[in-house]
């Protein structure tokens, strides 16, 4: 991997250019990945906390790219709030684009999900917005002749196939089978309330087995995005049952976007010996949601063992908020409570590769508050 | 928003101007707090001098416009006198007092800890971008801590209040004790989930 220097973010790739492109501020991710030839998909939303536009859309603009006509999927890998925000919009501008989106989300209980707190809780979350967005785009692109229903998938689906040799193409490694049918039952023991239940918003679902990863081949170029898939030591489940059916056809990766944000929750040992290349680089978006920011120091140093090349798109996933009243700024200091902002630091990671050139390299930019992911252990000590 | 402790003279309100692009979507979720708690729903947003009666209860205030915003109209609310045995003169203890409201934020919990409680706070209903913050339950009443779990909703404002003179910082966070899910809406997304499918072709 090939470090630029000066880097400018306003130049499109060529057309023999694989690009990715990851997006991540405090709190959310969004990967754009133009798969040559002027194609391009996109992978979940985040908005810019500058012009809390979508950050995929905002970059695209940036390079000249349409993505009315130019993007070909747009992908939801699951729908955590980190992960969905702005997709609505995201879909909307990728005209002819198709919606992707786990196998499990289309039975009848997640429907009524959405209908209930669409209608009936307004507050607290975006996953229910932006899906209450996206099926009114696909009701109206419907009424159209070039409307299609969303596509489900699951392990084993090949989304998009350029040529009958399968030099350049998407393919589904997750969610399982079985985990559809983990799914099933937590939608119904968990997700969707009873009558006289206590009314609350929706809750988290976790751990979240219903995570498209997917892997993408361009000619020899060749990167796992890993979403937020986790492990739970199970088989069939999570990272261990894309081992058992994907180790010995979807190898040599030479990129992977480290899952869930670099947590020990996404990590499975065998990953690395059985699906990565050994100069393979990553990427990863930081998060805050639990009782710590990720990644921990002991994330970094696990990652950066791995791999020489690693990348974050923000240094910080947090940063102090203070409020512009003084008399606000003094009470807060006085109950001892500190608030943090999840989005205000954004970065974005470029890497590039010719394809029409064999063994040549990979190159990476990095843009805003994006650093070496090994950066954060000099910063914090 | 209503926040009420007793007495029933330390009662103050604040209403969402009816102008904001999001106050439809607002206003169920806030009807049915007032409505939870017994409350009625004031018919008007204009309570200049208008006195109202406190559904199931026998407190009657006079209110006061005392700052109208984009966000929030301030309402001063003064305790009507109460009548007493010996019949005071109307007037007589009357305290007035009004609230300054600096900050408003609405919250979710996230998780919930021995002595604290970790939400993501926002302004409004705008939920972009979000803040968190943990809080300690001390500052949660204590027959609203089986209010605070994950997933449930709460208003905090932050300001000062004038009360006979004198003026104090506070900060009061008020959980939503949302009515039960009823049959009727289960029943409501049943049919959305089927006209989901039919209309988008989500299946």
């Amino acid at each position: 991997v090939r470090k630029l220097a000066g880097p400018d973010l306003s130049i499109p790739p060529r057309s023999d250019e694989v690009e990715i492109s990851v997006f991540g501020p405090g709190f959310g991710e969004s990967i754009v990945v133009h798969l040559t030839g002027g194609e391009w998909i996109v992978v979940d939303s985040c908005l810019n906390a500058q012009t809390k536009e979508p950050a995929a859309l905002d970059y695209l603009q940036k390079i000249g790219i349409d993505p009315a006509t130019a993007v070909r999927f747009v992908i939801s890998s699951h729908w955590h709030d980190d992960h969905i925000r702005g997709i609505g919009k995201v879909f909307e501008k990728c005209e002819s684009a198709r919606f992707v989106c786990a196998h499990g989300l289309e039975i009848t209980q997640f429907k009524e999900l959405i209908g209930l707190y669409s209608r009936y809780f307004p507050v607290g979350g975006s996953g229910i917005r932006e899906f209450t967005k996206v099926l009114s785009i696909l009701k109206a692109r419907r009424k159209t002749d070039s409307g299609f229903g969303p596509d489900f998938v699951s392990e084993g689906t090949m989304l998009y196939q350029r040529d009958p040799n399968a030099r350049i193409f998407v393919k589904v490694l997750s969610p399982s089978s079985a985990a559809y049918l983990v799914s099933l039952a937590r939608f119904s023991e968990s997700l969707l309330p009873k009558e006289g239940q206590a009314r609350s918003a929706v809750p988290y679902l976790e751990p979240n087995d219903l995570a498209i990863v997917l892997t993408v081949k361009v000619e020899d170029a060749r990167f796992l995005l890993g979403a937020d898939l986790e492990e739970q030591g199970k088989a069939d489940l999570g990272w261990q049952a894309i081992l058992d059916k994907f180790a010995h056809t979807d190898t040599a990766h030479q990129g992977f976007k480290i899952p869930h944000h670099g947590s020990v929750t996404g990590h499975h040992k065998e990953v690395w010996p059985k699906l990565m290349n050994e100069e393979a680089w990553t990427v990863l978006t930081p998060y805050i949601k639990g009782k710590k920011p990720l990644p921990e120091k002991t994330d970094v140093e696990r990652i950066t063992a791995y791999c020489r090349y690693s990348y974050i798109t923000a240094q910080r996933a947090i940063t102090r908020y203070r409020p512009p009243d003084s008399v606000v700024q003094r009470q807060l200091r006085e109950m001892g409570i500190s608030i943090f902002e999840e989005s205000s630091k954004q970065g974005q990671v470029r890497l590039r590769k010719s394809v029409s050139q064999s063994n040549s390299d990979w190159t990476v930019e990095m843009f805003g508050d994006a650093c070496d992911l090994s950066d954060l252990l000099q910063s914090a000590t | 928003m209503t926040t009420a402790t007793n007495p029933p003279e330390l009662f103050h309100l604040s209403l969402t101007s009816s102008d904001r692009a999001d106050a439809p979507l607002l206003a169920p979720v806030f009807w049915r707090v007032f409505q939870n708690d017994t409350t009625a729903e004031p018919q008007h947003s204009a309570l200049d001098r208008a006195a109202f009666e406190l559904a199931n209860t026998t407190a009657q205030y006079v209110s006061e416009s005392v700052q109208k915003g984009p966000l929030l109209n301030v309402v001063h609310l003064t305790s009507l006198p109460q009548k007493s045995q010996n019949e005071k003169e109307p007037g007589a203890g009357l305290v007035r007092e009004h609230s300054v409201i600096l900050q408003q934020w609405e919250g979710v919990v996230l998780f919930r800890e021995d002595e604290s409680f970790t939400a993501r706070i926002f302004e409004g209903y705008q939920d972009f971008p979000a803040k968190r913050t943990k809080i300690s339950l001390q500052e949660v009443a204590d027959e609203q801590h089986e209010l605070v779990l994950p997933g449930g909703t709460f208003s905090w404002i932050i300001g000062y209040r004038i009360r006979g003179g004198t003026r104090s910082r506070f900060s009061e966070i008020y959980f939503r004790r949302l009515p039960p899910w009823t049959k009727q809406e289960l029943k409501d997304a049943k049919t959305a989930a089927v006209k989901i499918s039919e209309e988008a072709g989500w299946s």
